[in-house]
């Protein structure tokens, strides 16, 4: 199978700090891939080196196209979703009539991409007006303007709360299902065993392996975090209370973050209720394989 | 180079600018001091019993002078940094279109409504000498708006040029600051004030003359509203006799290149640039 994506032996530098080193990999139509990896690991320098918004040594193609000499063509098989979509003082609708024009596509058409993803009812409102969850929607819904292959995906999830994540995975599932070619970067395991074929494992620049989701889960280890949202005024109460069962907890604000088995979550949480410890909300996150 | 979607950034970033507080501000405060300068000088002219247009427009001269360069180069200067910063440009960049077109679209954007900016001062202005000073001189008034709009677009230009390199907005805003101190400061007052300490030549001087944006403004400006070079003093005086009745147009050739040469320098400086 013919590569979509071929990158080959890519380094990048800013000053002495090397942001990429010799990575390399290739992906075909029709694959998802995730870059997984702390921050600073080089995901988003390998987005920005693949739409040509970065100078780098070694060679990318994109369908063919080198996306530093030939860029207006690699880049017209790409729709890009920034982590995030940076707002502009304009209604959604005059956003995507803007990117049409930009991509050359029609823009009556492009506004039919605000009902694929359920925010045609959002046409009118200003950009800055919308919710996490709708300006990802709306991110999606203009890279999806122009009919690009590819798919590149800043941590296309990390502002978004429980409902908007399952929302955008699903959708992420459905064009990944039409054959569209999926590249992504995220730091919630959930996000990338639901979505990924192929997990690129990267640290400090260096592509250190590949894994498939299987391989992927079992190296994810026992390990996991809490992070606990708290009402006013509790957090010395939830310190004290995790420290009786054993465990260090970190308070900053109203957030409280402990490490924890898997099989420690419930009883974590039901302790610290019982303690009158006011839980407005948490999340859970098994640890990232290079936080072992 | 797509002539539709340079013309689809530049019509998206005349609308954000003209929403922008910084327009805003400057709007006003240029249309309250150049209206305002003109009402005042009405009112000293009716006193001598010459108003009008024409010795109005002379006395704006000083105004523009220091007004026009401040707001050109500072708004140039935001142009392109300000979007590096909140990551827009990487967005807008990440789309199929050149970086040219990016480039060119941003400074026909700004530069339409830095137009737009001068023209509804000049309104006030206008309308204001109308109503005091009749039409007496209504053509040295539209040849100071022309004239102050190319000073304008060559400030807004360097401006541009600024911002194409800088990292941070405050570090953009402060070069330019600085160009607009030494065209002011140093370009102007320096060379006049030097050229007396060190005794330099009226061709050495009109050179360094010429060599000053602003300085160039003021000569065409006094050369076309019909009032003597003489009063620059030794360079005017030279000027004449050097370039007799094509002095006029050699000067608006010089503000032109101060418009054109900035703009393939900031588009060097705007590709070569890589932050993360």
């Amino acid at each position: 199978m013919k590569p979509v994506i071929s990158v080959n032996s890519v380094s990048k530098y800013y000053g002495e700090f090397p942001a990429l080193d010799k990575v390399s990999f290739q992906l075909g139509a029709g694959e998802a891939a995730a870059l997984w990896g702390p921050n600073g690991a080089g995901k988003t320098t390998i987005m920005r080196c693949l739409l040509g918004l970065a100078k780098f040594e070694g060679s990318i193609t994109i369908n063919g196209f080198d996306p530093v000499s030939a860029g207006q063509q690699a880049r017209a098989a790409i729709g890009y979703v920034p982590q995030d979509l940076p707002v502009q003082p304009l209604t959604v609708g005059e956003m995507v009539t803007y990117i049409a024009k930009l991509k050359r596509a029609d823009p009556e058409e492009s506004l039919h991409r605000l009902t694929q993803l359920g925010i045609e009812a959002q046409v009118n409102k200003e950009m800055q007006a919308l919710s996490g969850g709708m300006k990802q929607r709306l991110a999606l819904a203009l890279a999806l303007i122009g009919t690009p292959s590819i798919l590149l995906l800043d941590e296309p999830t990390a502002n978004l709360d429980a409902k908007g994540r399952a929302e955008l995975l699903q959708l992420l599932h459905e064009l990944r299902s039409q054959g569209m070619t999926l590249l992504f970067s995220s730091h919630r395991p959930e996000d990338v065993l639901a979505l990924a074929d192929r997990i690129l494992l990267l640290d400090g620049g260096v592509l250190e392996q590949e894994q498939t989701p299987q391989g992927f889960r079992t190296s994810l280890g026992n390990e996991s975090r809490l992070v606990v949202f708290l009402r006013n005024g509790h957090r010395d109460v939830a310190i004290d209370t995790l420290t009786r069962l054993g465990l260090q907890g970190r308070g900053e604000g109203r957030v409280v973050t402990v490490a924890i088995r898997l099989d420690q979550k419930a009883d974590v949480l039901s302790s610290l209720a019982r303690d009158g410890v006011d839980i407005e909300d948490f999340e859970w996150e098994r640890y990232a394989w290079t936080e072992q | 180079m797509d002539r539709a979607v340079v013309a689809a950034i530049a019509v998206k970033e005349t609308r954000t600018a003209v929403r922008h507080r910084w327009f805003v501000l400057y709007t006003l405060i240029f249309t309250a001091l150049i209206t305002g300068f003109a009402a005042v000088a009405l009112s000293a002219s009716d006193l001598t019993g010459q108003a009008g247009f024409g010795r109005t427009s002379a006395g704006l001269l000083n105004l523009l002078l220091l007004m026009v360069p401040l707001i050109g180069l500072t708004t140039g200067a935001q142009v392109i940094v300000g979007d590096r910063q909140d990551r827009s440009l990487d967005y807008l960049l990440a789309q199929p279109i050149t970086a040219l077109e990016v480039f060119a679209g941003k400074f026909l954007g700004a530069a339409a409504s830095f137009i737009l900016l001068l023209l509804v001062g000049f309104g006030g202005a206008g309308v204001v000498m109308a109503i005091r000073g009749g039409a007496g001189g209504a053509g040295d008034f539209l040849v100071l708006v022309l004239l102050t709009l190319l000073l304008g677009l060559a400030m807004l230009s360097v401006g541009i040029a600024i911002s194409s390199f800088s990292r941070q907005t405050a570090a953009a805003l402060g070069i330019a600051l600085t160009c607009w101190l030494l065209f002011v400061i140093v370009g102007d007052l320096g060379i006049m004030g030097s050229s007396i300490v060190l005794g330099v030549s009226s061709e050495s001087l009109l050179t360094l003359t010429m060599l000053n944006p602003l300085d160039v403004f003021k000569l065409v400006s006094v050369d076309l509203l019909h009032t003597s070079l003489d009063v620059l003093g030794p360079a005017g005086i030279y000027a004449v006799d050097r370039f007799g009745s094509s002095f006029s147009y050699l000067m608006l050739g010089l503000l032109a290149l101060w418009i054109i040469v900035p703009l393939p320098i900031g588009y060097w400086l705007f590709k070569r640039t890589d932050f993360q």
